[in-house]
């Protein structure tokens, strides 16, 4: 075997013969002999030994019958006995003294002064019979071990003739010697004739207040003030001075200065206690101190029930939708719903992403914090609102995702916070969306007036709301018409000369160059032309008394040039034939049913087909439909009907799942109508310019000059008379 | 600087496991053998009624009580005590025992030697033990009943316990008595 090897070995059985002496000395020191020495251990020198005698050889004469007669007959053992009886005289003197215990052997002067006080101060009874459950011995002779010259404790019940020593002032127990044999000996109580001590007692309450169902823990304590051991203190929990116990236990011994928290008590306040109501406990202890006090109580400790405020989580978010590159800001709060005592408040934030295919991931958690940082928020009077969150989203995000933040309170958890379990959370989203733009691009656009044939006023107010923004990358996307913007009522985030404008701008904004007025410094009145009237004609009676043709379904490219009165609804499709030109005028609503579209290419000026369609009724455009050429009026019944819709059927909301949404509708001509709805939802997504798309793109082609079914321009020649090279602009 | 990680191998697991079992053991062991060593010392109340600072080998309460309260002159009072305690329901033999020979203490140690006598006889009658016996024959002995004493100390003789630390000083002091009395251990 290796050093090391035995080294490893040894160090084993070191750590055995601890936990060895370790579970012996836990279950042996619980004992009531002198604390700190076990059954069978030596007083002096704590040494095992389990065999032996009397501690007094003979143990005391019947003449040992006062105070005197027995400090005399001890002090001569102490000093001229024999090992046995000297060492007997030291042990009964120093236990007598009591804890702590000095084993001086012999004992000092000091201490044998005040151990002759203490005889002297005693009431004893010198031939008593007394019924004990520990004895004391010799342990040196008789075996059981290595026979130390010492004297120690073991368990043995009797009754035998004794020298008992009370307390004149109660009566208590001190000290028991037996007199044949001089044993000291016990029933159970810690032996010394020094027993001067008062005990105090409290409790304490984990929380002075607590609402229904919240669960508070009393304390309770009872402390030995000292100067010297107490043993055989009783205690009791009480809910009233004068109520029966709640508990009873003990008795303990104390230390001088020892606490011992003699009871712990989990109370739960009742769901039904009243706002005010108290709950108390309190703590008593018998004996109060070694003079034969009875019993003593400590002060009550209570708890008062208060009634909370109400509380609810709420979340907002502004603004409620965003698109791609947007910053949103959500904000949570702690709404109070019925008045009540302030309460501390801890919560946390979930931020979770759901794309549009479905799936939420959590982005984070964060504890709520209040306007100055701190977790712990006081919540009262009506409310609090917290520090607001923000979410930027990237340019690039997928329109319909939904970003949400949850509110989550976390403190408190009872049922008496709420009116609801559901009030500790509250979540909001923000919904990626996107802001369709639509672009008129060759002529101007004008708003408002009216079909002459509804209103010779000619005066009505419309307005052009589109939208604007600037984007993340700090460019511009938009609504515009290339050239001049007219509306008699007000132009709201709609720019002109090809510039997109923001909300309404301000004078002398390049996107407002061409909005009338441009002269307007209010940004609020952008637009109000200030024209008296705006004149549509509807060209109805130019064409009302072409022939007839029934309701249906017409494809352009296979009729020949014309004008038609249409009996009913229209559904046109098809490609004009070169050169052709065609006139529907309708009763009641066309549906575009195809793409209605000019040859790509013309020969000469009389290769341009003209294409006009005017209906009393409403202009439908499927989703299908990306491209219309021609020209196109709505007159409608100047209330409900002549409206231009781009996208048919209309379902609402808007959707990214509607089929308007991946379709662009380029009119390639003029519009007229009592209104027009914009409501394809195509481009305004994705990266690069593709995010600056509009869903509806009309264009007032030069065709509409060279060959015109409303004008004659039949034989029209077009040449090139003069040119000039501008910068471009941007 | 860096900390080597030591990933243990079964065979050390094993060795750690085995050593903190030893140690269990070696710690249950010492709980084993102090409550061999005390098994047969202790006399820890049937019903656990116990004074004192521990609950094992403390005096059954009323019996405690009634000392306590005569060592303060109230005899009557310790008599009650007990007597009340022995009118409870199923009290144990062992209980009985010892409020019995608590009552028979209580009056010698008020020098009525009668009730005592009477008493402890009861006692005897629950259980014949040492105390028992040793109690009867002071209370003859002061009542002028030699016989009586002779025969209970001869008796008290013969319940010693020879393994008792206190055996060989009982021993010679009852054997003492009987001598003083005229007989013959």
């Amino acid at each position: 075997m290796t050093f090391k090897r035995m080294a490893q070995f040894g160090s084993l059985a070191i750590v055995m013969a601890a936990a060895f002496l370790l579970g012996y000395g836990t279950i042996a020191k619980a004992w009531p002999g002198v604390p700190d020495r076990g059954s069978w251990y030596g007083y002096f020198d704590n040494i095992r030994d389990t065999q032996g005698n009397s501690v007094i050889s003979g143990g005391y004469p019947d003449w040992v019958n006062s105070a005197d007669t027995f400090i005399n007959f001890v002090q001569d053992r102490l000093y001229n006995g024999s090992p046995q009886d000297r060492t007997g005289a030291a042990f009964t003197i120093d236990t007598m003294l009591g804890d702590p215990y000095s084993r001086d052997q012999p004992p000092s002067a000091l201490e044998m002064q005040i151990w002759r006080s203490q005889v002297h101060a005693a009431s004893v009874n010198w031939f008593t019979n007394f019924t004990y459950t520990v004895n004391t011995y010799w342990q040196g002779d008789g075996g059981g071990g290595p026979e130390p010259n010492d004297d120690a404790f073991y368990y043995e019940d009797g009754t035998r003739l004794s020298m008992v020593f009370t307390d004149p002032r109660n009566g208590r127990l001190l000290y028991v010697i037996k007199r044949d044999c001089g044993n000291p000996l016990t029933n159970g109580f810690e032996p010394g004739l020094s027993r001067d001590w008062t005990a105090t007692g409290y409790t304490t309450v984990s929380s002075p207040t607590a609402v229904p169902g919240q669960t508070v823990t009393f304390q309770h304590y009872v402390k030995n003030n000292g100067p010297t051991t107490a043993s055989q203190i009783w205690w009791g929990t009480y809910s009233d001075p004068a109520a029966p116990p709640i508990l009873t236990d003990g008795p303990d011994t104390y230390d001088p200065g020892q606490v011992i928290n003699v009871n712990n008590e989990d109370f739960t306040i009742p769901n039904n206690a009243p706002a005010g109501a108290q709950y108390c406990r309190l703590v008593k202890w018998d004996p109060s101190n070694s003079a034969g006090g009875g019993i003593a109580q400590g002060v009550p400790a209570c708890v008062t029930v208060v009634i909370p405020a109400k509380l609810k989580a709420v979340m907002s978010v502004n603004p409620s939708s965003i698109i791609g590159g947007d910053t949103a800001t959500f904000t949570p709060g702690i709404s109070v719903q019925s008045a009540g005592n302030p309460v501390t408040v801890n919560c946390t934030i979930t931020r979770t992403l759901t794309p549009p295919s479905g799936g939420a991931s959590n982005l984070g958690n964060q504890p709520c914090v209040d306007s100055t940082g701190n977790p712990n928020i006081i919540v009262s009077g009506g409310g609090v609102t917290l520090r607001p969150n923000t979410y930027t989203s990237t340019d690039t995000i997928a329109v319909g995702t939904k970003i949400c933040d949850t509110i989550t309170i976390t403190n408190p958890t009872l049922a008496a916070y709420y009116n609801s379990p559901a009030d500790k959370t509250a979540t909001t989203c923000v919904v990626v969306a996107k802001t369709p733009y639509v672009r008129f691009m060759g002529n101007d656009i004008f708003a408002g007036g009216d079909f002459a044939s509804h209103s010779a006023a000619c005066n009505i107010q419309a307005n052009i709301t589109t939208v604007g923004r600037t984007l993340s990358d700090g460019s511009t996307a938009g609504s515009v018409v290339e050239y001049g913007a007219f509306a008699l009522g007000k132009i709201t985030s709609f720019g002109s000369a090809s510039k997109v404008l923001i909300g309404s701008g301000a004078l002398g904004d390049a996107a407002r160059q061409f909005t009338f007025a441009n002269s307007e410094p209010t940004a609020s009145k952008l637009g109000y032309y200030g024209a008296a009237q705006h004149c549509i004609n509807d060209y109805i009676s130019q064409f009302s008394s072409s022939p007839t043709i029934g309701a249906g379904s017409y494809n352009v490219s296979t009729r020949g040039s014309g004008a038609w009165h249409v009996t009913g609804t229209l559904n046109l499709s098809g490609t004009m034939p070169a050169g052709g030109t065609q006139v529907y005028y309708a009763d009641s609503d066309v549906t575009i049913g195809g793409n209605l579209q000019y040859p790509t290419t013309y020969s000469n000026t009389s290769s341009i087909p003209s294409l006009l369609v005017i209906t009393k009724g409403n202009i439908f455009v499927p989703a299908g439909v990306s491209q219309m050429d021609g020209v196109y009026i709505a007159s409608g019944n100047g209330n409900t009907t002549g409206v231009f819709y781009t996208c048919y059927p209309k379902n609402e909301p808007a959707s990214i799942t509607n089929a308007c949404n991946n379709s662009q509708l380029t009119v390639n001509g003029s519009v007229s109508a009592t209104r027009i709805d914009l409501f394809r939802s195509f481009g305004a997504t994705g990266s690069g310019n593709s995010r600056k798309d509009p869903a509806e793109i009309f264009n007032f082609n030069p065709e509409l000059y060279l060959h015109n079914a409303l004008g004659n321009s039949t034989g029209m020649t077009v040449q090139t008379t003069n040119q000039l090279d501008l910068p471009p602009r941007f | 600087m860096a900390h080597k990680h030591h990933k243990l191998t079964k065979k050390q697991l094993l060795i750690i496991l085995g050593v903190i079992g030893l140690i269990v053991v070696a710690f249950g062991a010492g709980v084993l053998v102090w409550w061999l060593q005390h098994k047969n010392t202790a006399s820890t109340p049937a019903n656990g009624k116990v004074v004192g600072s521990q609950s094992d080998h403390a005096l059954l309460k009323p019996a405690a009580d009634a000392q306590q309260q005569a060592l303060k002159g109230d005899t009557q009072g310790a008599v009650t005590t007990i007597q009340n305690a022995l009118k409870q329901p199923n009290v144990s033999n062992d209980d009985k025992y010892t409020l019995l020979v608590q009552e028979g203490v209580t009056y010698s140690n008020n020098h009525q030697y009668q009730q005592a006598l009477d008493v402890l006889k009861q006692a005897e009658a629950v259980s014949s033990t040492f105390t028992t016996s040793h109690l009867i024959a002071e209370q003859a002995e002061a009542l002028g009943d030699k016989a009586t004493a002779l025969t209970y100390y001869k008796k008290a003789l013969t319940q010693l316990d020879p393994n008792a630390i206190s055996y060989r000083s009982d021993k010679t002091f009852y054997e003492n008595k009987v001598r003083s009395l005229g007989g013959t251990p």
